[in-house]
């Protein structure tokens, strides 16, 4: 009995044994052995992910006659490795995979720091693909952190940059407040319930509904800083500023991914119906987060803030996704974890693309406003074209997948009883794809700068990488009944 | 990935059977062709010239396509078949979710005859693309991804790809509006662009709302949808009518349009007054009056009120027009004006009417349009006032343009009389007074266009234009198809009704609660 509940544990936490293992190998390689060249450590990390990947599939695979979607449950519920968790280990790993092959520009300006930049990437991969495991307090606090540690410190690798440091310091320094508002919130939940366990808290909440409230408030704010939606949002604007666009895609991708990971964990498996507090914090928080987003866009002059602005918008669309968990109106499921996770994996590649499309650019030498950008088209009519593509993906035009993520998530708002909420991201999406469709056609229809230029800059494998991705854009309409499939799999244990 | 439902795609038509990939050929030729011409090169007159005739090919593949379908359909009326769709193309697409869509394409009557019409306008459109000198392969690539969003509309029977494809023309013509036209064009281009997203995104909210509340679990328009709550009825057909009217261009959310109408260049304006325009009256007439029946008769006053001052203003506003484009764009908005009523009117005839007079204005005012613009490019101005004369230099373009106002006022033997004729005496008995003053707008709006006809061509002749030539072969090319299309739905107007009728019939007997 022992040794088989031993080789379960052993299975269901092999990805992120793997993970943390090749991460270490990254980490090590470079002391043991100076001189390997960058290009080592990318393909150690790209193995390490599919890996990672195989392992979660081959751990799916054992589960495909349990009903309940739950691999295995440890520590009286604390650690829970199920269908969701496993679901959201494949597309972090499918995030960090596809940042290792389009990272090839920013790992030849760190040569000497490759090894630990893939290090990291994997340690971030395995902390995103733990948090959603995870029950209980304590270490659900600690994965948190190491993933907001790790992801601060790849902020700061490029440590010779003066900007660069400067916004590495300032995340820091967010992450840090975040941080101690998740710590606060969640010792004052555990001092009114005396349990650690998040699913013993929700039932033992009902004693002290005030403190409860203030506990979960603060657990939230803090989230929103990994979510990168407001309050806590400065960074994301400061890291498509200061950081490579490769490096930053990563950045706001996990950051966002755990925080929305974390999010649902915490209230839908955590709190779910007995604490109601948390559902109406998160309408408002997720309310404020759109129109925030919203707002900056309009106003924004550089592009990779306006991607940046565009990437918090979805984050905090994600959140309605997660507040529509329970019943429809119609006594049915409203299937708003499901819609989560299919909108989860279609955001994170599409952000992942156009940030990935910027640094394509920023490796031919193409400043940052928004002006020059201007008659893009007549220079490089491919990256033009490619760049086009990626910035409708991320605004939900149709017919590219994110217009389904979004119609998925906000038809399960509205059955959830959350119309008001559809109708304020209905509104922020229009208002965010105002100023980027500008954009688009500011590529196509001005004249500016006339020198033309490749993209020859960037090697092939990552402008493979990067066309294949707004390909697969366009795929997700098409194929959106496996992905959608694959989603509410992962939903099914989430409540 | 596309799986089959289980009830399999239907032929309607008695006798006939059609390949199932007939409306999916008619949708996607152009999509293939825009990929094609992504990755042509454009830098030597040859290469233009091969991207234009990929565009033209396969606009006019699917035009046949387009006119071959309807000329079976119509032979299996006559066999006795046809019932609520010609031909279906019914695929899963997505079941995971708390609602079913599917790749539902479908063409009753109502779709069918105008994908006939639109089609052969962007036959038109491309044709009259040999006279755009810059740019090419992205303006054929954009009109040949236009052109897949307006058969795509025209042809959804799921809301989801509906919204698909409503939603696909908003970036093509967006660009096309920016790039191409006059020095005010970026502003216009922002105007529809703001109009253009509200649109899609009260749309969203409409299909949103109907497919969360209704119960059915289901995106597909043949969904019974019109047995919704009075509350929710009626936010949606609101929500809807909001977005289709801001397309349709309808009073008082006609701005966008006149200025669009002025600032694009011909073949773009052209799309606009006609195509876009018609993609909102019948987004009005499927979703607005065939989903939400009740509401949609509860609020038809509403509807015929604004018909009846779009009407006059229309009228009214185009006399007072010194720029030819804006003058065709207010002209249009007073005839797109009796449209609404017709669609207010919820009778089978004016309703059949008001498509009638769809296609009868689609035609006139692409060729006011394509006309206006061959114009400007002999004469160097758009002012009424810089005109006159001019018939005995550019005689044929005198008659074409003389057809085409003919068309629009209706007169006898052109689609117009039969469209206007038909949404009258269909309107009249179910308001009467506002028939009345849309008829007399009427009146205003022909003598509006009789006048200006007679200020370009009549009069003394202008010396500044004293040497004005007379149309060439290719834009004879795309103006003779367009006087066809309306002799015939002039002469022969008992070749398309049983068409047409085939279609409105289950939207009247919905409104009338049948």
């Amino acid at each position: 009995m022992g040794s088989s509940f031993g080789a379960a544990l052993t299975a269901a936490l092999l990805p992120e044994t793997l993970l943390v293992a090749v991460a270490l190998v990254c980490a090590l390689l470079p002391v043991l052995r100076p001189r390997e060249r960058p290009d080592l450590y990318r393909w150690i990390a790209v193995i390490g992910l599919l890996g990672a990947i195989a392992a979660s599939g081959s751990v799916l695979y054992g589960m495909r006659l349990n009903p309940s979607g739950i691999a295995i449950v440890v520590w009286n519920g604390g650690l829970v490795v199920d269908h969701f968790s496993i679901y959201v280990t494949i597309a972090a790993c499918t995030f960090a995979l596809i940042t290792c092959l389009v990272s090839d520009t920013y790992v030849r300006r760190i040569p000497s720091r490759s090894g630990g930049f893939f290090a990291l990437v994997l340690l971030v991969t395995a902390g995103v693909s733990a948090l959603a495991a995870q029950r209980e307090m304590i270490t659900f606090f600690l994965t948190l952190a190491v993933v907001s540690i790790a992801l601060t410190t790849v902020h700061a690798l490029m440590k010779t940059d003066d900007l660069a440091a400067e916004a590495a310091w300032k995340h820091l320094v967010e992450g840090a407040v975040a941080m101690a508002a998740v710590l606060y919130g969640l010792a004052i939940l555990y001092g009114v319930t005396g349990s650690t366990n998040l699913a013993t808290v929700a039932g033992a909440l009902r004693r002290g509904p005030g403190l409860a409230t203030l506990g979960t408030a603060l657990v939230l704010l803090g989230l929103t800083f990994s979510l990168g939606i407001f309050p806590l949002r400065q960074w994301v604007a400061r890291a498509g500023e200061a950081t490579p666009a490769a490096v930053a895609g990563f950045l706001v991708t996990m950051g966002a991914t755990a925080g929305a990971v974390a999010w649902a964990r915490f209230g839908v498996s955590g709190l779910g119906n007995a604490v109601g507090a948390w559902t109406g914090l998160t309408a408002v928080v997720a309310a404020a987060g759109l129109l925030d987003a919203a707002l900056l866009a309009v106003r924004e002059t550089r592009v990779t803030r306006l991607v940046g602005e565009m990437a918090s918008a979805q984050a905090a669309l994600l959140l309605l996704g997660v507040l529509s968990f329970g019943l429809g109106a119609s006594r049915v499921p409203a299937q708003g974890a499901t819609a989560f996770l299919f909108a989860l994996g279609i955001f994170g590649v599409a952000v992942l693309t156009a940030f990935a499309l910027l640094a394509i650019l920023q490796a031919a030498r193409l400043p940052d406003a928004i002006s020059d950008y201007r008659g893009l088209a007549h220079r490089s009519p491919r990256a033009a074209l490619l760049l086009a593509i990626a910035l409708a993906a991320l605004i939900g035009a149709p017919p590219l997948g994110g217009f389904i993520a979004r119609l998925f998530v906000l038809e399960s708002a509205v059955d959830a009883g959350y119309g008001w909420l559809a109708v304020v991201a209905l509104a922020a999406s229009v208002a965010v794809a105002i100023p980027v469709v500008r954009l688009i056609a500011s590529m196509f229809a001005d004249t500016g700068e006339e020198t033309p230029f490749t993209m020859g800059a960037t090697p092939l494998l990552s402008r493979i990488i990067t066309a294949s991705c707004c390909v697969a854009a366009f795929l997700a309409t098409v194929l959106a009944q496996p992905l959608l499939m694959l989603a509410r799999g992962g939903a099914g244990p989430l409540p | 990935m596309l799986a089959q439902t289980p009830t399999t795609p239907t032929t309607a038509t008695s006798g006939l059977q059609f390949p199932n990939i007939l409306l999916a050929l008619i949708v996607f030729i152009s999509f293939i062709g825009f990929l094609v011409v992504m990755f042509l090169p454009d830098r030597t007159d040859e290469e233009r010239g091969r991207v234009r005739t990929i565009g033209l090919a396969a606009s006019g593949l699917q035009f046949f396509l387009a006119a071959i379908f309807g000329m079976l359909v119509q032979v299996g009326l006559a066999e006795g078949g046809g019932v609520s769709s010609a031909n279906e193309e019914n695929y899963n697409w997505t079941h995971s979710f708390s609602f079913t869509s599917t790749y539902h394409l479908a063409a009753d009557g109502i779709s069918l005859t105008l994908l006939v019409l639109c089609t052969l306008l962007f036959v038109c459109v491309f044709f009259h693309s040999w006279k755009v000198r810059e740019h090419v392969r992205l303006y054929i690539a954009l009109m040949l991804l236009l052109e897949t969003s307006v058969n795509g509309v025209l042809c959804s029977g799921d809301y989801v790809l509906f919204l698909v494809f409503w939603g696909m023309q908003i970036l093509p013509l967006y660009l096309m509006l920016r790039v191409f036209g006059g020095p005010a064009r970026a502003r216009a281009a922002s105007r529809y662009l703001v109009f253009a997203l509200t649109s899609l995104g009260l749309l969203t909210g409409a299909v949103i709302l109907v497919v969360a509340r209704t119960g059915q679990h289901t995106s597909d328009i043949t969904g019974n949808f019109h047995a919704l709550l009075g509350p929710v009825q009626a936010a949606g057909f609101w929500l809807s009518f909001a977005a289709f009217a801001i397309a349709f261009g309808v009073f008082p959310v006609h701005r966008w349009r006149i200025d669009a109408q002025s600032e694009a260049a011909p073949g773009v304006a052209a799309v606009i007054s006609s195509m876009v325009t018609t993609l909102g009256a019948y987004g009005m007439i499927r979703i607005g009056l065939g989903q939400f029946p009740g509401a949609a008769h509860q609020y038809s006053l509403v509807i015929v009120g604004l018909a009846v001052v779009g009407a006059v203003w229309g009228g009214l506003g185009a006399l007072a027009q010194d720029d030819v484009r804006r003058f065709i764009g207010y002209s249009s908005l007073a005839q797109l004006s009796l449209v609404l009523l017709g669609i207010g009117a919820h009778t089978s005839v004016a309703l059949e009417g008001a498509v009638l007079l769809l296609v009868a204005h689609g035609v006139a005012v692409t060729m006011l349009t394509l006309l206006s613009g061959s114009l400007e490019e002999r004469t160097r101005t758009r002012s009424l006032r810089g005109y006159g004369g001019l018939v005995a230099q550019v005689p044929r373009l005198a008659g074409f343009w003389m057809f085409a106002v003919f068309t629009a006022i209706g007169v006898p033997l052109l689609a117009g009389f039969v469209a206007e004729f038909m949404l009258f005496s269909g309107a009249f008995p179910a308001h009467r007074i506002a028939t009345a003053v849309v008829m007399a707008s009427l009146a205003v709006t022909t003598g509006g266009l009789v006048w200006t006809a007679h200020r370009i061509f009549f009069g003394p002749v202008r010396e500044t234009l004293s040497r004005v030539r007379d149309v060439s072969t290719l834009e004879l090319a795309y103006l003779l198809p367009l006087v066809a299309l309306v002799l015939l739905f002039g002469i022969r107007p008992g070749a398309v009704t049983p068409v047409l009728t085939n279609g409105v019939i289950q939207i009247t007997t919905r409104l009338a609660g049948g």
